[in-house]
């Protein structure tokens, strides 16, 4: 693939995973845990983590975290996002090497995502308010919620993944 | 699919997050318990929940008219409120910290905390 397709691919997920950063921003989740989010836009990380590598999901996830201030963010926010967002892909990159040699499975990955996402979120939380019992009260919480949305966004990026390789090669042919 | 190390990191991970719930249900339950109240958001001084302020009720005007909570044997409960829906009163007794009693109608929250706590009110995004 040249790298003028690299480049229009990589700029269409960060521009999902803007919007779907956005658009979470923007719901209520019914958990009253300080930092529980779906973690959604984890699946376009993710995915450009396995279609690109670890730089490109780097450069995915902290596009995504800036872009995303700019929109809806404030100073607090951004901090947490972009701590969780390059801690977690870091992971991610060191489980994707796991992956690769097949001793996990890409739910496992992206289960070790949502977790150091989490870790990172509230470590730096309780950086910002100076209250690092807030670690012991909900990182618990948050590692237990990890496991059902880090599936969630595993099996999203794993179908997203067939749908994007079946469907690059077919439009190749196409053009050919 | 699913190999041995995956099983391993999944059931690690369980076990740090039940293990910690666990630890941190002791250490809440261990603490001081003090019930907050805060009406359309603005909060009052905590009443300590100990035996000195046992059979002890509170009026708490709220935005259509008065609530009244009663503290007894280290519980809380809500006894009338002006409020069509009277969930609130129904929530029957609260006694562990983090849980709650809501009169949305009234804006009347009225929460159990333990003094290691207090001011956790952060929300992150």
């Amino acid at each position: 693939m040249s790298s003028t397709s690299k480049l229009v691919y990589l700029s269409l997920l960060i521009t999902f995973a803007v919007v779907i950063h956005t658009i979470e921003s923007l719901l209520v989740i019914p958990i009253p845990v300080p930092g529980a989010k779906l973690g959604l836009a984890n699946i376009i990380t993710l995915l450009a983590l396995m279609l690109y590598g670890f730089k490109s999901g780097m450069l995915v996830s902290v596009m995504r975290s800036t872009i995303g201030f700019l929109i809806v963010g404030n100073v607090v926010s951004f901090s947490l996002s972009i701590s969780g967002a390059v801690f977690s892909t870091a992971v991610m990159g060191l489980a994707f090497v796991c992956y690769r040699k097949k001793w996990i499975n890409i739910l496992t990955v992206s289960i070790l995502g949502a977790v150091s996402h989490n870790v990172a979120q509230i470590v730096m939380a309780s950086f910002v308010v100076n209250q690092f019992h807030l670690i012991t009260v909900y990182l618990p919480v948050l590692l237990l919620l990890a496991i059902p949305t880090g599936v969630f966004t595993g099996l999203s990026a794993m179908y997203l993944h067939k749908i994007i390789v079946k469907n690059i090669t077919i439009s190749h042919s196409i053009s050919e | 699919m699913f190999s041995r190390y995956d099983i391993l990191i999944w059931i690690i991970i369980v076990a740090l997050a039940l293990g910690g719930m666990f630890y941190y249900y002791n250490i809440a339950s261990s603490g001081e318990h003090f019930v907050s109240i805060s009406v359309n958001s603005i909060e009052f001084e905590p009443i300590p929940l100990t035996e000195s302020n046992n059979n002890f009720r509170k009026e708490i005007e709220g935005i259509n008219g008065l609530t009244i909570i009663e503290i007894l044997d280290q519980r809380v409960r809500v006894i009338s409120s002006a409020c069509p829906d009277k969930l609130c009163v129904h929530s029957g007794w609260i006694d562990k910290p983090g849980q709650l009693l809501v009169c949305l109608p009234n804006k009347v929250v009225v929460r159990i905390i333990s003094d290691e706590q207090q001011d956790i009110d952060f929300y992150t995004n």
